[in-house]
């Protein structure tokens, strides 16, 4: 201490403000620093791993012409009571682009199917006997927004069926992460992590030369309690084809057609304002 | 030398201060990046997040499960009991408490914590969601729930309606809103979508179309949000 005091006396007066000047600017560049995106990330924060995988990953579903897959569905749900339990259900997608989807919804509550056949959606409501059908553009993509923007109709799983998801990723996610090498119900698997405005969401892909999507998770953390949605996906199928049969809707004997609304004015108005 | 050596750490010492300082207060950029590493979402002005400076709000959006959609339909709600996550299969327990009472039913004697309540100087008897009136020929009768009546708390179970301004709470197919401190049954609103069929309801088909019927309200199936719900209607 003696020495660097000595050291600094040893300064000529005129020079102590620059010397703080420098102090100052050394700091700041520091700071700057500290501010930009992290090395190996992609200028947005993803590290280059989690995107390349990413990308990967959107790139083998959509140039797959049909795939096949099965899901098991957890969502947290909360009871009148105000308790926060988790719902759960299976999804059987099948998707032929660049129009044709077919999806089966089942719970003990619920069982429902969904045929898109390039022309129209239609609705099958088993448990209560009612169906619907509402006209639908000729591709998924606008489809999945038409159904959920005019009807409210959520088509399961879509971050699997849309064109591109990679590109509708990278629009929203401020960060993303390689967690590193785990399994999901045995199969080996690199685990991602992504976050967003609202929403933080991971995905564990398949090891190897297919690198399907094995588990997803999507946390709303503007929600209270953070709510979740866990999607367990398993029997991935790219080589069984779907004939035109598999997207045709036939409505059972007994089951009533009914009208399928399209959103009030309040869930258009909050549209409005996303779009903005 | 000694005061020397004071100018000097005061001088490094107001430096830092003034870095620290502008590193703190005059990077916006760099505090909401340092509120996203902390997994905060960007709240964007006058946008508050679960709870509003003065009053309580809940966000909520109806669907879970997308990324490509998962801006699409947040609402923020003042009521923490009215929830719109419409596609979830779970029952709520709603129905739990729902007795599915057989109108015209004779009991011997009233369930333990009923209470008594006043109509137009007619006493009925509330108990769980059920009413009951003396019956001439001893015991007491099931009834349809008597507009007018009031109640202290929302029945067990009632499941919370919004229409406009106005909360409903509907209960196998009886519709109560908060009037001072109680909850007095009101005539069914038209146009008001619910979740359930009251216990009791029975198909009908009128003009070809299915709809089921319940102490005089008609329920028309629809399609809402990809679940089937029941629109109180007028049929035609």
């Amino acid at each position: 201490m003696k020495e660097t005091n000595a050291a600094l006396m040893r300064l000529p007066q005129r020079f102590r403000p620059l010397l703080a000047v420098l102090a100052l600017l050394s700091l700041g560049g520091l700071a700057a620093r500290a501010a930009e995106p992290p090395a190996g990330t992609n200028g947005i924060g993803i590290s280059h791993h989690a995107d390349e995988l990413l990308r990967r990953t959107s790139d083998y579903l959509s140039q797959s012409p049909f795939f096949s897959v099965n899901a098991e569905v957890w969502q947290d749900a909360v009871m009148a009571s105000g308790q926060r339990v988790q719902a759960t259900r299976t999804v059987d997608l099948q998707v032929r682009r660049p129009n044709r989807l077919r999806a089966e919804l089942r719970s003990t509550r619920r069982n429902r199917g969904i045929w898109y056949d390039g022309k129209t959606v239609s609705i099958l409501d088993r448990n209560r006997g009612t169906y619907g059908t509402v006209a639908a553009p000729n591709n998924l993509d606008e489809m999945l927004d038409s159904s959920l923007l005019r009807f409210g109709i959520a088509i399961p799983l879509e971050d699997l069926i849309e064109s591109n998801p990679y590109a509708e990723a990278k629009q929203k996610v401020s960060s993303g992460t390689d967690i590193g090498p785990t399994t999901v119900l045995g199969v080996p698997c690199e685990h991602l992590a992504f976050s967003q405005t609202n929403i933080d969401w991971q995905i564990w892909i398949e090891d190897g030369p297919r690198p399907v999507p094995r588990k997803i998770v999507i946390i709303y953390k503007d929600e209270e309690g953070s709510p979740q949605y866990t999607a367990l996906l398993n029997n991935w199928d790219f080589e069984t084809k779907l004939p035109e049969f598999v997207f045709k809707f036939e409505p059972p004997p007994g089951a009533a057609k009914v009208n399928v609304m399209e959103l009030g004015p309040q869930n258009r108005n909050q549209q409005s304002k996303k779009e903005e | 030398m000694t005061r020397t050596c004071f100018k000097m750490w005061r001088s490094t010492g107001i430096a830092l201060l003034t870095v620290l300082f502008s590193m703190t207060f005059l990077h916006p950029l760099g505090a909401q990046r340092h509120e996203e590493q902390r997994g905060e979402p960007n709240r964007g002005a006058g946008a508050p997040r679960g709870r509003a400076e003065g009053q309580r709000q809940y966000v909520e959006r109806p669907y879970h499960g997308s990324v490509r959609h998962s801006d699409f339909g947040v609402v923020r709600r003042e009521h923490e009991d009215v929830h719109r996550n419409y596609d979830v299969d779970v029952n709520h327990g709603w129905g739990r408490f729902w007795g599915g009472f057989v109108t015209g039913a004779i009991v011997g004697a009233l369930p333990y914590g009923y209470q008594s309540v006043n109509v137009g100087g007619v006493p009925y008897y509330y108990a769980d969601g059920t009413y009951y009136q003396q019956a001439p020929s001893g015991g007491y009768e099931v009834i349809n729930p008597p507009a007018g009546a009031t109640i202290p708390q929302s029945p067990p179970g009632s499941i919370p309606v919004v229409v406009g301004n106005q909360v409903y709470y509907y209960m196998d197919g009886t519709f109560y809103v908060q009037q001072g401190n109680g909850y007095v049954i009101v005539p069914a609103p038209l146009g008001v979508t619910v979740p359930e069929l009251p216990s009791a309801a029975t198909q009908v088909v009128v003009n070809g179309n299915v709809y089921y019927q319940f102490n005089g309200v008609y329920y028309q199936p629809i399609i809402q949000n990809g679940v089937t719900m029941y629109m109180t209607t007028a049929p035609q």
